[in-house]
């Protein structure tokens, strides 16, 4: 069997001969046993390979594994949430409004840390930045082993 | 129902659409669902395991660029998997590794030794359980180059035609027929001598 | 309320009186100092190597740590108490080539800075009152030394 039949063959065994060449290798198998023998072949690691691949698990925890692809993901142009007008009775109130709220959250920020770094204070997000990040570091944080990570790569 | 199971309760194509708008949340539950595949699917072609990590994550850094181009026609599985074959591809490509290994590219492009074999005749693998099945082949995958072993992934796992095998394979048709056969014919080898070795 | 009153309460004056204590009650702890604890950890899947320098690490922390991490086992190189107060950058040693320093940046944030061979690789700032809560800052890191192993430098606020 010469080279080309063997891969005229194989071509047939995957759909891939056209109709008139299809038929004479159905012939050629049928009548030559070498061929026949080969064709049985090829057809076997077909039929193995068609079990699939193994599946294999990410050697990384979910957090560890993303946290390396998120640091790359560039945010996508989101458009700018379009406010409802207030309506004209609404101003006045709010020109009294205004300020009294102003009053309020410069206090709430004034009294807030002092609150929370009290032990029984409302539980607060802890914080962690890297003001000197540079491309050979990344952050990630486990809610729920309360960890914060700073993964340093080496050069 | 709270926030994080209603991502994992969402479809994979309702996850596709908040990502597509920015979600990062939702992108995250794809990448849990899909990681293994991913990586799997890198780590039989790269047969490294850092290679393989890395080479799945630029696949999804890929993927999360490219998303307002995914329109549906496929499956996000399958469009995610072929982002990390291209991947793969092009990293084998830097490193030249798809230039089939000396002794084996010799032989395939001499007609090969594969020719003188006497073709298996009998299924060795009859009768496996599918896991062990799948741990047979993949030792056999292991012994085949690179180039042998992309080949029958993209034919075999990815169900590409010959045209397209060599349009991401970047040669000629003649040459995917050619290094199929090759593999095919090595990995039933490979089998029968496995089979052997194991003998009690 | 009036039993737990014994004066007739005034709300406006009640108010007044806790809004002025919380305002003058001066940030926990700080006035003396933070302490805190900072471990050397080495990430392996290797088995503890025999030669006595490594021991256990507290199964809290592994247990945390082998959720987080794919190692399997964890091992404590160094661990040392520091003690941080306002206006003082104490600085440890951790290992050769790793030095820490801390500095109390205000009432509500811990800088630390990591020193890789004398340089400055890293400037992490921690919210205090995440480490009073049990958060472990962690900074982290491949080995060079051994290929598949990783550093982890867990500081933490000792459970007294």
């Amino acid at each position: 069997m010469t080279r080309e039949t063997q891969l005229k063959l194989q071509a047939w065994l995957d759909g891939e001969l056209p109709a008139a060449d299809a038929r004479e290798v159905r012939r050629l198998v049928e009548r030559d046993p070498d061929a026949a023998a080969l064709a049985r072949e090829l057809q076997l690691a077909r039929q193995w390979l068609a079990a699939g691949e193994t599946l294999r698990s990410v050697p990384e925890t979910r957090e560890f594994y993303w946290a390396q692809i998120a640091r790359h993901l560039t945010p996508r142009g989101t458009a700018m949430p379009v406010l409802p007008q207030p309506a004209r009775d609404w101003r006045r109130w709010l020109a009294w409004l205004a300020p009294a709220a102003a009053v309020l959250v410069c206090l709430g920020l004034w009294l807030f840390p002092r609150l929370a770094s009290l032990p029984s204070a409302t539980a607060r997000a802890p914080e962690i930045e890297t003001p000197a990040d540079d491309l050979g570091t990344f952050t990630f944080r486990s809610d729920t082993e309360q960890m914060t990570v700073v993964w340093v790569n080496a050069h | 129902m709270s926030h994080a199971s209603a991502y994992s309760d969402a479809s994979d194509e309702s996850l596709v659409r908040q990502a597509q708008e920015g979600d990062t949340q939702a992108f995250e539950e794809l990448v849990f669902r899909h990681r293994d595949k991913v990586y799997s699917r890198a780590f039989s072609m790269m047969r490294n395991e850092t290679e393989a990590l890395e080479l799945s994550q630029e696949a999804w850094i890929k993927a999360w660029q490219r998303l307002e181009q995914f329109q549906g026609e496929s499956s996000f599985a399958t469009w995610i998997t072929r982002i990390v074959i291209n991947i793969c591809l092009d990293a084998m490509r830097r490193n030249k590794r798809l230039h089939a290994e000396s002794i084996e590219q010799l032989a395939e492009e001499s007609g090969g030794v594969e020719r003188l074999l006497p073709p298996t005749q009998v299924d060795m693998l009859a009768g496996l359980e599918r896991a062990e099945l799948r741990a047979r082949i993949e030792a056999g995958l292991a012994q085949l180059s690179q180039a042998h072993r992309t080949v029958l992934i993209l034919h075999e796992f990815e169900g590409l035609e010959y045209k397209e095998c060599a349009k991401r394979m970047g040669c000629s048709i003649g040459t995917i027929m050619s290094r199929l056969f090759y593999a095919r014919r090595r990995l039933a080898a490979l089998l029968a001598d496995l089979k052997e070795t194991r003998k009690p | 309320m009036s039993r737990v009153f014994p004066v007739s309460p005034r709300p406006a004056a009640w108010w007044l009186v806790a809004c002025l204590l919380v305002c003058l009650a001066p940030a926990p702890a700080l006035g003396m100092g933070l302490k805190l604890r900072s471990q050397l950890i080495w990430g392996t899947n290797d088995p503890k190597p025999g030669d006595g320098k490594c021991t256990d690490v507290e199964p809290a922390i592994r247990e945390r740590l082998s959720r987080v991490f794919k190692w399997q086992n964890y091992y404590l190189v160094k661990s040392l108490d520091v003690l941080v107060t306002p206006g003082e950058t104490p600085r440890v040693r951790m290992s050769e080539k790793c030095e820490l320093e801390f500095k109390l940046v205000d009432d509500f944030t811990l800088e630390i800075k990591l020193f890789g061979e004398g340089k400055l690789a890293k400037t992490v700032r921690q919210s205090l009152q995440a480490l009073r809560q049990g958060e472990l800052a962690v900074l982290a890191g491949d080995s060079k030394e051994k290929f598949g192993d990783a550093w982890f430098v867990v500081i933490s606020q000792p459970r007294k």
